[in-house]
């Protein structure tokens, strides 16, 4: 397995009243294709940031990010908005991700727009393909993200993202505002997903027995710095840092 | 009656919702002083409105279509506004799920104690100061002249929803109802509250209900564990009982879900909670259930006592 994403020295900082706020400081890691990486801490940690600077919506103050072998940081606009084809995110507040004032279909539609024009038949198609492949009906097109319930709406997200054929899937938080019962279907329809289009995933989450069925590896961060890294199934039976066992203690 | 005295809650066959669409239906259970309950379910069971209808907030919208509320003999449907005043803050207060909901953002942390203890008791500022250093410090909360300095959003998440569960333990209120408390907050700063919950019920033998769809919290916190589905209490019981022998499908496909450390993946229960305006007559769940059967489209919905303290809404117990 080769990797398709290396981070190294990634550093990212905030000014706020004069204060520098280190929130994400010298991290290196990398995503191997097809794996899927979970990356833990509590709130504050830094690990949002992390999934921001990826996909480019913060900048990062210093550090480099390679996409299969292509410096990310260094590209400028039109060649940077390519690469965002490839990688693509899921937000924990699925509502809130899409514009309550289009329908959902409208939105997913937006997306494939990007990829090239596209006739108004073979557009209905696609959404409708994109709705059922992540267990949605076809008429959920038709509707506004207030009109169905959270799991669901994160279920349209989803499809959102896979519309451009990504070779990455972040999620950042994607099933912590959901129920047991709904998360788990999540969880199941992203395993799911990966196994069918062979996507390499970042699992960001603060919630521990989760990731430890989905991940096969895992960052654990605190204050911006990585903790402890490694295989899964090692660091939750042989914790070595001790926020890592203050973690496994916390859990319930 | 012998327990009278011990008694805090008890909820008689309520029937609850907005308007005249009831959403709660025939609900009961009762509570002794220094017990906790927790109810769990999916979202969109009833929970929030089952607890919405016994605190009596006015401006929560829940009207109460049926049954009665009795806290400490005194019926809550039937209670005067005055009363009511006298009596939520008191001695029954509410954590909600955000702090934000709790909490006024313009006006600083340290006023909002004052007004709540001022409009209940008689307290001179020294006496204030000390009742809030003294809560403050059973929850872990240090810094008690900054945050009582601070507005609500200068606080993090975590911080902010333990100020909020101080806020209502100040007055040391006999009853707590909480309104998934630490759905917002991570891992370690849950257990925190958790903890801090535990703590304050060894301290003041307060009584809560806990809502909440954690079950992990549930197994740590509650006495009791009831889970909700359609509106209707469908298990009840000792939360050891409920979690480890659950009878009700919907307990076992509900507990099925929930990921284990180191375990294999979880399994989602497939569809959703009915909503409540198609909700018809007959067994709510049986058209997720596994068991179905062409009666459970017609069953009454009769609670069977399955022991004396554990009991379930199911046609295969009936």
């Amino acid at each position: 397995m080769g990797n398709i994403l290396e981070i190294k020295n990634l550093s990212m900082e905030f000014k706020k009243t004069g204060n520098i706020f280190k929130a994400v400081d010298g991290v290196d890691f990398e995503l191997r294709k097809g794996e899927v990486l979970g990356i833990i801490g509590e709130s504050g940690s830094g690990k949002s940031t992390i999934a921001k600077l990826i996909t480019g919506l913060l900048k990062a103050t210093e550090g480099q990010l390679f996409y299969r072998g292509q410096e990310l940081l260094k590209l400028k606009g039109g060649e940077r908005k390519v690469l965002n084809q490839h990688i693509q995110m899921v937000f924990q507040n699925a509502v809130g991700s899409f514009n309550p004032r289009m329908k959902i279909g409208k939105s997913i539609e937006e997306i494939i727009q990007l990829l090239g024009e596209c006739s108004k038949d073979c557009l209905n198609k696609k959404v409708e393909d994109l709705l059922v492949d992540v267990g949605l009906k076809g008429e959920y097109a038709d509707k506004y993200p207030h009109e169905i319930s959270g799991g669901e709406c994160q279920r349209a997200a989803i499809a959102r993202a896979m519309a451009v054929n990504p070779q990455i899937l972040i999620c950042d938080e994607a099933t912590s505002a959901l129920d047991v019962s709904a998360q788990a279907r999540i969880v199941d329809l992203l395993v799911h997903l990966k196994e069918e289009h062979g996507l390499s995933m970042l699992f960001i989450t603060h919630d521990l027995p989760l990731v430890s069925s989905l991940t096969d590896r895992l960052i654990i961060m605190s204050k911006g710095k990585i903790v402890e890294s490694g295989n899964t199934k090692e660091i939750i039976e042989n914790p070595k840092s001790e926020y890592t066992k203050k973690l496994l203690e916390a859990v319930l | 009656m012998e327990n009278y005295r011990d008694e805090i809650l008890r909820v008689e066959n309520i029937v609850a919702g907005y308007g005249n669409m009831p959403i709660v239906r025939d609900i009961s259970f009762n509570l002794k002083k220094g017990e906790i309950l927790g109810i769990v379910g999916e979202s969109g069971c009833g929970k929030s409105t089952l607890i919405k209808a016994v605190s009596r907030i006015n401006g929560l919208n829940t009207d109460i279509l049926g049954g009665k509320i009795f806290f400490e003999g005194q019926d809550l449907t039937k209670i005067s506004n005055e009363d009511k005043r006298r009596l939520l803050g008191n001695d029954i207060s509410m954590i909600f799920q955000n702090p934000e909901a709790s909490l006024n953002h313009s006006r600083k942390i340290g006023i909002q104690f004052t007004e709540t203890i001022r409009s209940h008791r008689d307290m001179s500022k020294e006496e204030i100061r000390c009742r809030i250093g003294e809560i403050f410090e059973s929850i872990g909360l240090t810094d008690v002249d900054r945050i009582l300095n601070s507005y609500p959003f200068e606080l993090s998440g975590g911080m902010a929803q333990r100020v909020a569960i101080a806020l209502a333990m100040v007055l040391k209120p006999k009853l707590i109802l909480a309104d998934e408390p630490t759905s917002a907050l991570d891992t370690t700063i849950q257990k925190q509250v958790i903890d801090e919950l535990l703590a304050l019920r060894e301290k003041f033998n307060t009584t809560m209900v806990v809502i909440t769809h954690n079950i992990g919290v549930v197994s740590k916190l509650a006495n009791y564990t009831g889970v909700m589905y359609g509106g209707r209490l469908v298990e009840y019981g000792e939360t050891e009982k409920v979690l480890k022998e659950p009878i009700h499908p919907y307990t076992k496909a509900l507990l099925g879900a929930v990921p284990k450390l180191g375990g294999e993946l979880p399994v989602g229960l497939a569809g959703r909670p009915p909503k409540f305006h198609e909700l018809k007559d007959g067994c709510a769940f049986c058209k997720r259930c596994a068991y179905a059967k062409e009666e459970c489209e017609c069953f009454d919905n009769k609670v069977t006592q399955v022991e004396s303290n554990h009991r379930v809404i199911c046609l295969r117990e009936a």
